[in-house]
């Protein structure tokens, strides 16, 4: 073949693909894209908050209820992208009775509710409402990137309330992402952009919104494949829904997802950015809560670390700290070939995340003899 | 109009902070300007040195592929230089100024239109914020002495 043959063929190739593509966009429906599907019933509600009990999917074989805690940034629906990929759906189906915390959509008339709101309010109400309603004295957590942080204070804070803390793709030491700037240069994009933004000016874009606005951590998001993102509607697209149909409606559903950017209420992005990013104070055992010191040591519960080595936005050695950080002697680390999104998406890793979750759960079942349930407790 | 023109007290000093919110605005267009400069001369660099190495590329496709990963690449590491934060940091800094000097303008006009302020709307949330976590003391409390009654 002749230079100009190869060229046409390439041409001829790609354009093959767009038409591909576009004949499976075009018999697709907005309504059709549907994400986190898996019934759910909202069972509490305080502001903006909305706590869900999913349906069960089987007869429930781990006797404590799992609370799931996302963070602030994003929605809780990565959990339950699509049916085939759902690790809420995955727990459900091994028994597991889930909750799910739901922010909403904060404001500016938000601006004011920070970490101590979060954790105290929100978070301590929902395992109140749990261990009422579920008749049990604690509950097992999984709290997911910023989720990560409220549930590791909880617990740190209130470890007599839960029975198990699983966290993923959570930043304890922020500042652990320098471990690996040489070797992974696209890591920790977002902790050197806090890094190099002095107090004052965060303070200022912040209040200049109220919030930390969902698009604006979506740019930053962005920024970490630069060219990759101005790329990804037209040179890349092909690849992501020319394959197939059903390719296509997968890379729509994390459109949908990623559109979907609620904006992080003002004075908990401060604490976020400014007490964690950049003064790493978690970490440090610096972080206070209405005055209260959290100690990591607390936590002296079973842990189960999530975290993803690919992970562009939570570096894996920002979350792998918390092994020499934590008070447990039961501590177990699950560390995934992937991305930050990938933990949740992958096919291989959401298997390999809901599989070894559901059996670290099991395998921590209090036993009939020292159960302090209520209903263990009543019955003797 | 330069920033030092003196005050007329008759226009309650909206002159000033027109004047101050056309700044901010070119301050923000310089920065942003810079800031895209830069990447994208990280980007043409790097096509420059990648099209001196045609070797090997089976296809236009793949050329173009290993072309924007290369860049991609290239621009990934010059964000961890100093100069790129330099210009981060400007863009951060311009842009909040640009919305404070925006929001001051516009708030002038709320109040000759008779119109509640952003701030006004923003003591209203403190306020109510703060009877919550008042509220929120006031049941911890109660909890607490219903616990402590035997």
């Amino acid at each position: 073949m002749t230079p100009a043959d190869i060229a046409l063929d390439g041409a001829l190739s790609k354009w093959t693909e767009y038409l591909d593509g576009f004949r499976h966009l075009s018999t697709i429906s907005d309504q059709e894209v549907a994400i986190a599907t898996t019934a759910k019933q909202e069972v509490l509600s305080i502001d903006k908050m909305k706590l869900y009990r999913y349906e069960p999917l089987a007869p429930r074989t781990v006797s404590r209820p799992l609370l799931i805690v996302y963070g602030l940034i994003g929605r809780y629906t990565m959990l339950d992208l699509q049916e085939d990929r759902s690790i809420v759906r995955n727990l459900l189906e091994k028994g597991i009775t889930v909750y799910m915390l739901d922010w909403g959509n904060p404001r500016r008339a938000d601006r004011f509710l920070q970490f101590e709101d979060y954790v105290e309010e929100y978070v301590a109400r929902s395992v109140d409402f749990i261990c009422e309603a579920e008749n049990t004295t604690r509950v097992a957590q999984l709290g997911v990137c910023e989720g990560g942080v409220f549930s590791t204070i909880y617990s740190a804070l209130h470890p007599e309330k839960v029975s198990s803390l699983a966290l993923s793709v959570t930043p304890i030491d922020f500042h652990a992402d320098l471990e690996e700037s040489e070797s992974m240069p696209e890591n920790g994009f977002l902790n050197r952009w806090a890094r190099n933004i002095p107090n004052e000016e965060i303070e200022a874009l912040i209040e200049s919104f109220g919030y930390l606005p969902g698009e604006m951590t979506g740019l930053i998001f962005q920024e970490m494949t630069p060219v990759r993102t101005l790329a990804k509607y037209n040179w890349d697209l092909p690849a992501a829904i020319a394959p197939s149909r059903e390719q296509a409606l997968n890379f729509l559903r994390m459109e949908k997802w990623l559109s979907d950017r609620p904006h992080h209420p003002a004075a908990a992005a401060k604490q976020w950015m400014i007490e964690l990013y950049r003064e790493n104070r978690l970490a440090r055992g610096t972080f206070e809560m209405d005055g209260k010191r959290v100690d990591l040591g607390r936590l002296t519960m079973p842990i189960l670390n999530i975290f993803a080595l690919k992970d562009h936005i939570v570096p894996a050695p920002t979350s792998r700290a918390l092994r020499h950080l934590a008070g447990t002697m039961d501590y177990t680390d699950l560390e995934l070939g992937v991305g930050h999104i990938g933990t949740f998406v992958s096919r291989k890793a959401n298997r390999q995340f809901s599989d070894t979750l559901a059996a670290w759960l099991a395998a921590r079942e209090p036993s009939t003899s020292t159960r302090d349930d209520r209903e263990s407790t009543e019955a003797a | 109009m330069p920033n030092d023109f003196p005050k007329f007290d008759s226009l309650f000093d909206y002159q000033h902070k027109v004047v101050e919110l056309a700044a901010s605005s070119q301050a923000l267009a310089t920065a942003s300007a810079g800031y895209q400069m830069l990447n994208a001369a990280t980007w043409w660099q790097s096509w420059m040195d990648y099209a001196a190495e045609t070797e090997g590329v089976a296809s236009p496709v793949e050329y173009i592929d290993r072309g924007l990963a290369r860049a991609n690449d290239a621009i990934v590491q010059f964000q961890h230089s100093p100069e790129f934060q330099d210009a981060q940091r400007d863009l951060v800094k311009s842009f909040a100024e640009f919305r404070r000097r925006h929001k001051e303008v516009a708030e002038i006009w709320q109040e000759i239109n008779h119109a509640p302020t952003q701030q006004d709307i923003d003591d209203l949330s403190e306020t109510v914020y703060e009877l919550r976590r008042e509220l929120r003391r006031l049941r911890s409390e109660l909890n607490a002495s219903r616990e402590e009654t035997p």
